[in-house]
């Protein structure tokens, strides 16, 4: 693949049309990043996507690729409404695994003292662990009520504020969801999941604001140095991982009766406009909404959690939205290519949507900055805030790159931690953390991950994001 | 008897199966995909479920069947233990497996398993008496 592989720009490399791709394929990264991402096969699938029918542009991977299922983690891909294809493999098993983004009014030294009891207040309010379950049991009747409604059914059940919508992708409801498309099995894994966190790499986080770029579009977002923030990171939970599941044998299929070949059985898919393809869209919607409402929920028990342990008003607290972002889905957007308006079918699976300022799906109040996004990194070093900017909407359909990606497998990272205690080298480093389980803890130990600063820098220097602040932990609650 | 080898992903995992039949290779990647979610623990068989899955070729039979061995472990709580009944007809598989639910105290939990994958996946019979079977898990 490497001989293949030919280099754009600084952080830029195509790997040309050959064989049965229908468009080229490119890479956002550096020369340094591009090694590991060639071991580890991701730019060969980055390749298989665009053998797939109505892919428009490229077949995009962003610096944070890695090894997927069928499409690679990080990768992008719009398809056209009539000739193209819906796959849930470019959607993941984890539907609208996404990112939330709290702010307070909190300084880090009013926390600073109350911070272990602050994280254990945190543990105990949000259910967390493999397989985790809530504290509500959802009747089936209700739970179709949440994949129809989102985070509207969460708020409308005392889980947050009306205005918290503004400040979610889809504004929280996506209104093509059909819960009818939604199977047993998938409502069963979903009824008591609701409002948790799950387990692996889903985290909430207390952090603080050490760094600002861009001191405007920062007091745009309501950010400023040393203040403290809260981040939510999880998804739809298993009825999102039946959802897919249950879609890729219809799609298995699909495939065939639609005549689509295939580099790799876990690309199956189906022509947008098909029974097939539209069923999944809705079904995929449905577990969309789910994950809306349970990052909603999770935010109530969070708002809860600080006032009880900090003892002061929610006025003082006054915590708020900064923004949610999915970075798995896939979504009909209109976007300009070719110098044509036209609708398409973008999948980012492993990526973060970054609409440049002015479009009319970001909240009014940001639409001068551009959309947040939202970019967590591991547990010991930082995540950023970006903003989407208009070359990313002329080049990757508004798409930009959504975490660390890892670094080591778990048994290495657990194989690493043995005879260390990572609960206090990160607290003599000011970071509490509390997890469900010791291996859980090892398994996302800070050096499992990669640094997600360079994949930062890669997405910056490639022009498809601003850098607007870099936040540091203090607090982590893992699943 | 078969035997089961964990393959390391730096983001998921993945099982190598070498079994002496198609019965025997179902089995020992239902114990392989239980591994990976709960590594210590003996579990014991107080209950039986069963299950019937679809499929045009083994592997996708494998597929169907472990999701569905998944599927009871998340919501049931089920752990398998033991494959007993096994029958092909046509493309159907019809199954009962036993085990029991998950005890928290002699089950400590390791991972979630989201989805069984075609990734890779591969099932074939080498020789008369000897199957093998590659398979990854999106964790």
């Amino acid at each position: 693949m490497q001989e293949k592989m030919q280099q754009i720009h600084d952080y830029l490399f195509e790997i040309p049309r050959t064989g049965k791709m229908r468009v080229p394929a490119r890479i956002y990264a550096s020369a340094g990043m591009l090694k590991d991402i060639l071991n580890d096969n991701a730019a060969e699938q980055a390749a298989h996507v665009a053998w797939l029918p109505g892919i428009t542009g490229y077949s995009y991977a962003m610096p944070d690729i890695h090894w997927g299922y069928g499409f690679p983690i990080g990768g992008v891909a719009a398809f056209d409404m009539e000739e193209g294809i819906v796959s849930p493999g470019g959607v993941g098993y984890d539907i609208n695994c996404g990112v939330r983004l709290l702010r307070t009014d909190l300084d880090y030294d009013t926390v600073k003292p109350r911070l272990p009891l602050l994280v254990e207040a945190l543990f105990r309010a949000v259910p967390s662990g493999v397989g985790s379950t809530g504290a509500i049991k959802l009747s089936l009747n209700e739970e179709k009520r949440v994949l129809q409604q989102g985070a509207t059914w969460a708020i409308e059940n005392g889980f947050g504020r009306g205005e918290d919508l503004d400040k979610i992708e889809e504004n929280g409801v996506m209104s093509s969801a059909d819960p009818e498309m939604v199977s047993q099995h998938a409502l069963e894994r979903g009824r008591a999941q609701l409002g948790t966190l799950g387990s692996g790499n889903h985290f909430v986080e207390v952090g603080v604001v050490r760094e600002v770029f861009d001191a405007g579009a920062a007091a745009v977002l309501g950010l400023r140095k040393n203040q403290v923030t809260v981040t939510i990171h999880t998804g739809s939970r298993g009825l999102g991982h039946q959802v897919c599941d249950d879609a890729i044998k219809v799609m298995l299929r699909a495939s065939q009766k639609y005549g689509i070949e295939l580099p790799d059985r876990q690309l199956c898919c189906a022509p947008i406009q098909s029974p097939e393809g539209r069923q999944y869209l809705a079904a995929m919607a449905s577990a969309v909404n789910f994950a809306f409402a349970n990052r909603q929920m999770i935010t109530h028990w969070v708002h809860e959690a600080i006032l009880r342990t900090l003892g002061i008003s929610a006025r003082d607290l006054n915590m708020q939205v900064v923004y949610e972002v999915a970075h798995n889905i896939a979504k009909i957007e209109t976007h300009t290519f070719a110098g044509i308006k036209r609708q398409l079918c973008v999948h980012r699976k492993g990526a973060t949507r970054a609409f440049g300022p002015h479009h009319p799906e970001i909240p009014a109040a940001y639409r001068e900055i551009g959309q947040p996004v939202l970019i967590p990194g591991d547990m010991g070093r930082y995540s950023y805030v970006l903003t989407g900017t208009e070359r990313a909407m002329q080049e990757t359909f508004g798409s930009t790159c959504h975490g660390a990606g890892r670094l080591m497998s778990r048994t290495q990272a657990i194989k690493k931690g043995r005879g260390r205690s990572l609960t206090q080298e990160l607290a003599a480093r000011g970071i509490i953390v509390r997890a469900s389980s010791r291996a859980t803890l090892a398994e996302e130990a800070p050096e499992a991950y990669k640094d997600v600063s360079q994949v930062v820098d890669a997405v910056v220097g490639a022009g498809l994001a601003k850098k607007i602040v870099k936040l540091h932990p203090i607090g982590v609650v893992k699943g | 008897m078969g035997h089961f080898t964990l393959i390391e992903h730096t983001a998921d995992a993945g099982i190598q199966v070498e079994a002496c039949s198609l019965k025997d290779l179902f089995h020992t990647a239902a114990q392989g995909m239980i591994h990976l979610v709960c590594p210590h623990g003996r579990t014991a068989q107080t209950e039986i479920h069963s299950i019937t899955v679809c499929g045009e070729d083994p592997a996708e039979l494998l597929v169907n069947w472990l999701s569905e061995l998944n599927y009871l472990f998340q919501v049931e709580q089920f752990l398998f233990a033991e494959l007993h009944h096994f029958e092909i007809i046509s493309n159907r598989l019809s199954t009962t497996v036993g085990g029991e639910r998950i005890d928290p105290l002699r089950h400590p939990l390791r991972a979630e398993i989201k989805g069984v994958t075609y990734h890779k996946m591969n099932v074939e019979q080498i020789t008369p008496g000897k199957w093998h079977a590659l398979l990854y898990f999106d964790l």
